[in-house]
């Protein structure tokens, strides 16, 4: 025991010493301010993910047992919803524990992954490129309509149209199919409907509050905010799910890769 | 913590199979709920392979037996791009290097599981959350 203490306090020291400055956003909003407050340019990361939260926690692990946060709020289906919740978690009922197969994640989901997002500004347009999946969101700022109904093919992310509201870019997306889910395994329909205002809320922190309205799929509108931390030195790297996927279900459910050497 | 007899494991971890964990979908891919995080143990092996690959990194790892047998486990990480950030590189583990390895189990009790450090034997540790 007193080698495993020696141990634990070595990697609590080289943890402490190892924390990127930048890490440390620290309570926010700082009070600082940015240059430009409708300029989201750079890359950011969500700071509300496990490996974020232990580094601003000088931490590199939980502590046994430790839950790795707080459940995360989820919407309040309707009937009909719930009947379709329940059928899709009948349709995982057969497969391995562990096993998943890989799939876009699609709005809203993509903004809540535990990978950083580039945000890029050209004229009439403001483009979020995720190192997940190398996804990317256009959000056209030089349309004030969304596509008409025969061009508006359902997709992942939707069709996105912006404007600024002082210096808060409000941000209109509908247009879904319905293959993606709320964080938690929550369907939606394909009315689903995604409003977003992103404003800084300090010099290197952006606020994405969203309200996510579907009167098919949901009882009341869903509002989450998330927290975005500039992140000047990271690089967007690539992110496929489906390179090495030894975690994918076979036709009977078990990981194809097998959970330990064949 | 403990460490694990590659002879016993089998009968050690079905004990702590009853404290189940609440899956918080803080991971982009699959649950881990398949591993015993209330349970940290060390390996002592020779990596055999380093698959610095998404969605998610493997060590496979040689560790020898009391009986003079060799057991392979499967020790399962986070991403490449999630490791790299916390000072990995695709070069951070060499086959056959001796490593010393923390983990949550399997609580299936098959050789396997997730690592949380892994020390050096130049005394570099690496750590899955930075």
């Amino acid at each position: 025991m007193a080698r495993a203490r020696l141990l634990l306090a070595a990697a609590l020291l080289a943890a402490s010493i190892a924390a990127p400055l930048n890490a440390e956003p620290g309570p926010e909003p700082d009070g600082t301010t940015p240059t430009d407050p409708r300029d989201f340019s750079g890359v950011w990361m969500n700071d509300n993910t496990l490996d974020e939260r232990l580094r601003r926690e000088g931490r590199t692990r939980l502590a046994p047992g430790e839950s790795p946060g707080p459940r995360r709020a989820v919407p309040m289906l309707t009937p009909a919803y719930e009947q379709v919740r329940a059928e899709r978690l009948a349709a995982r009922a057969h497969l391995a524990e562990g096993a998943e197969p890989c799939a876009w994640p699609g709005m809203p989901q993509i903004m809540t992954y535990p990978y950083p997002l580039e945000i890029l500004h050209t004229p009439g347009r403001i483009t979020l490129v995720f190192e997940a999946e190398s996804q990317v969101r256009r959000i056209f700022l030089d349309r004030a309509e969304h596509l008409p109904f025969d061009e508006l093919d359902p997709s992942y992310n939707g069709d996105s149209i912006g404007h600024w509201d002082g210096d808060v870019l409000v941000v209109d997306t509908v247009g879904f199919h319905e293959h993606t889910q709320i964080p938690g395994g929550y369907p939606h329909s394909a009315d689903m409907r995604i409003v977003e205002r992103i404003r800084y809320i300090d010099g290197d922190t952006i606020e994405v509050a969203m309200t996510i309205t579907d009167p098919a799929a949901m009882v009341e509108p869903f509002a989450q905010t998330i927290i975005y931390s500039q992140r000047p030195d990271w690089r967007i790297r690539e992110y496929s799910c489906l390179e090495n996927n030894r975690d994918a279900p076979d036709a009977s459910g078990q990981r194809v890769g097998g959970v330990v050497p064949q | 913590m403990e460490r694990i007899d590659v002879n016993s494991f089998k009968v050690l971890i079905p004990a702590a199979v009853a404290l189940a964990a609440v899956a918080v979908p803080v991971l982009a891919h699959h649950s881990f709920a398949m591993f015993d995080n209330e349970r940290e143990v060390w390996l002592e092996g020779r990596v055999a392979h380093f698959q610095w690959t998404n969605p998610h990194t493997f060590i496979q790892l040689n560790v020898p037996g009391a009986r003079g047998q060799t057991v392979e486990w499967s020790l399962e990480g986070g991403s490449p791009n999630i490791l790299s950030r916390n000072n990995w590189r695709r070069t951070s583990l060499m086959p056959g290097e001796a490593v010393r390895i923390l983990l949550h189990p399997l609580r299936s009790g098959q050789p396997g599981g997730t690592f949380l450090e892994v020390h050096k034997a130049n005394g570099t540790v690496l750590y899955y959350h930075g």
